[in-house]
């Protein structure tokens, strides 16, 4: 984690890429059930796929 | 590393029920949100982000707003879309005022729907408190309306413990997506957790039937966390605000006069709040001291209470506002740490054995 004396903004944005960086897929490729264009693909809709609230449609009451 | 947010907004305070487990105070005021504000979020967040907008609109129960409120801010959305933005809506609601006609409009306006049900019926009645003996009966009806247009969420309380194959059944029969949640006592739903809380082994017990149920299932039902987890678990991380620090950051929660907090269900704790949308920008806003304690939290827990847990990248020591809930302190880890542990380790071996086999029959689990 970024400690220093670095603006805050750019402290957020380096802690949320430290988070991303501690993040790994458990499931090797060959176990996804996916071809391996499909798992490419798949991996690389990573930073994008969590942003949305749309979890909330079947979230929260 | 700049990402896009989404916002999940009451838009009233104000409920037509008053549910034993909700988050918020019921000594809450009971205020409605203005075009003005929600136009101006929406403007702030259109303009903040690179890729999409998603709005949820919450509540209270946001159907006690009228329905032009949702026409005007949807066409607001696509006429404010400058950066021509992946644009979405949702709404949450308790089912009570959705008529067909009314689901039938706001879906024209684009809304997707989602909805809260107690997986059984008489546990609807006793959880949701109302004078209506029929409402429940109405409710259903309203959710389903002989479709499975919605996504549903069921609140996993002691009620609930040794009735997963019934909760799981009714759930399949009204919804193609759903969602079973952690109850954690909070706001108006503290002074229910004595009866309402189940122990962390029962809610492992009934987490593991719920996924065994799911798993050996041959439809493409989503059931979350499951789904999420074992999609998490090939791409890294699971994507859901609960289980996920980076998510959880990014998804913010708006009260009815602009304020914006760390969590659509943390309105009540004021240490959250990040500012007010109508004096500032969202660019002002992000990434702010307050703003900064969700990824911090990651970080002492992760130097902390889920030093060397193998399960951290999956889990993020759970959702902060539960910490805070119940142990006053959000650096804490989740209450239920081994309910998650119990669930993780079943799927990590699952998919280890048998995982071609699993994801062969749960194709929707990666849409």
């Amino acid at each position: 984690m970024n400690k220093n004396k670095e603006p805050i903004k750019t402290l957020y944005e380096t802690n949320l890429a430290q988070i991303v960086k501690d993040l790994a897929p458990r499931v090797p490729a060959e176990k996804s059930g996916l071809t391996p264009e499909q798992y490419a693909k798949f991996l690389a809709q990573r930073p994008y796929e969590l942003s949305s609230s749309a979890d909330y449609v079947e979230g929260h009451g | 590393m700049k990402t896009d947010l989404s916002v999940v907004v009451q838009v009233t305070e104000r409920c037509n029920l008053s549910c034993k487990y909700c988050h918020l105070d019921k000594y809450r005021a009971k205020r409605d949100i203005t075009r003005a504000t929600a136009e101006k979020l929406m403007y702030e967040l259109l303009n903040y982000n690179d890729r999409f907008g998603h709005f949820t609109w919450a509540g209270g129960e946001p159907l006690l707003i009228d329905d032009s409120f949702f026409a005007d801010i949807a066409e607001y959305s696509k006429n404010h879309n400058q950066k021509s933005l992946d644009i979405s809506h949702s709404i949450q609601t308790n089912g009570v005022l959705l008529t067909l006609e009314r689901k039938k409009r706001l879906q024209s306006y684009g809304y997707k729907l989602g909805g809260s049900f107690d997986g059984c019926l008489d546990v609807q009645e006793k959880v949701r408190v109302t004078s209506n003996k029929n409402l429940s009966d109405q409710i259903v009806q309203n959710l389903t309306n002989g479709q499975k247009d919605m996504g549903l969420i069921t609140v996993l309380t002691s009620e609930l413990i040794g009735r997963e194959e019934e909760v799981y059944a009714n759930l399949k029969k009204m919804t193609a997506r759903a969602r079973i949640n952690s109850y954690a006592p909070s706001g108006s739903g503290l002074a229910e957790a004595a009866t309402l809380l189940p122990s962390v082994d029962d809610a492992a017990k009934s987490m593991l039937k719920f996924y065994d149920m799911w798993r050996t299932d041959t439809s493409d039902i989503i059931l979350n966390p499951f789904s999420s987890i074992v999609r998490g678990f090939i791409t890294g991380w699971v994507k859901t605000c609960d289980y996920s620090a980076y998510s959880c950051a990014r998804i913010l929660g708006v009260n009815p006069v602009g304020d914006v907090f760390l969590c659509s269900r943390s309105t009540h704790f004021p240490e959250t709040k990040l500012g007010n949308i109508n004096e500032t920008t969202l660019e002002e806003l992000i990434g702010n001291q307050v703003h900064q304690k969700v990824l911090d939290r990651y970080f002492a827990l992760k130097e902390g209470d889920c030093k060397g847990c193998e399960w951290l990248s999956v889990c993020s020591g759970g959702c902060p506002i539960e910490a805070q809930s119940f142990a006053g302190d959000f650096n804490k880890k989740t209450y239920y740490c081994e309910a998650r542990k119990a669930v993780f380790k079943k799927i990590d071996e699952d998919l280890k054995n048998d995982g071609n086999q699993i994801f062969a029959k749960k194709t929707r689990v990666f849409q």
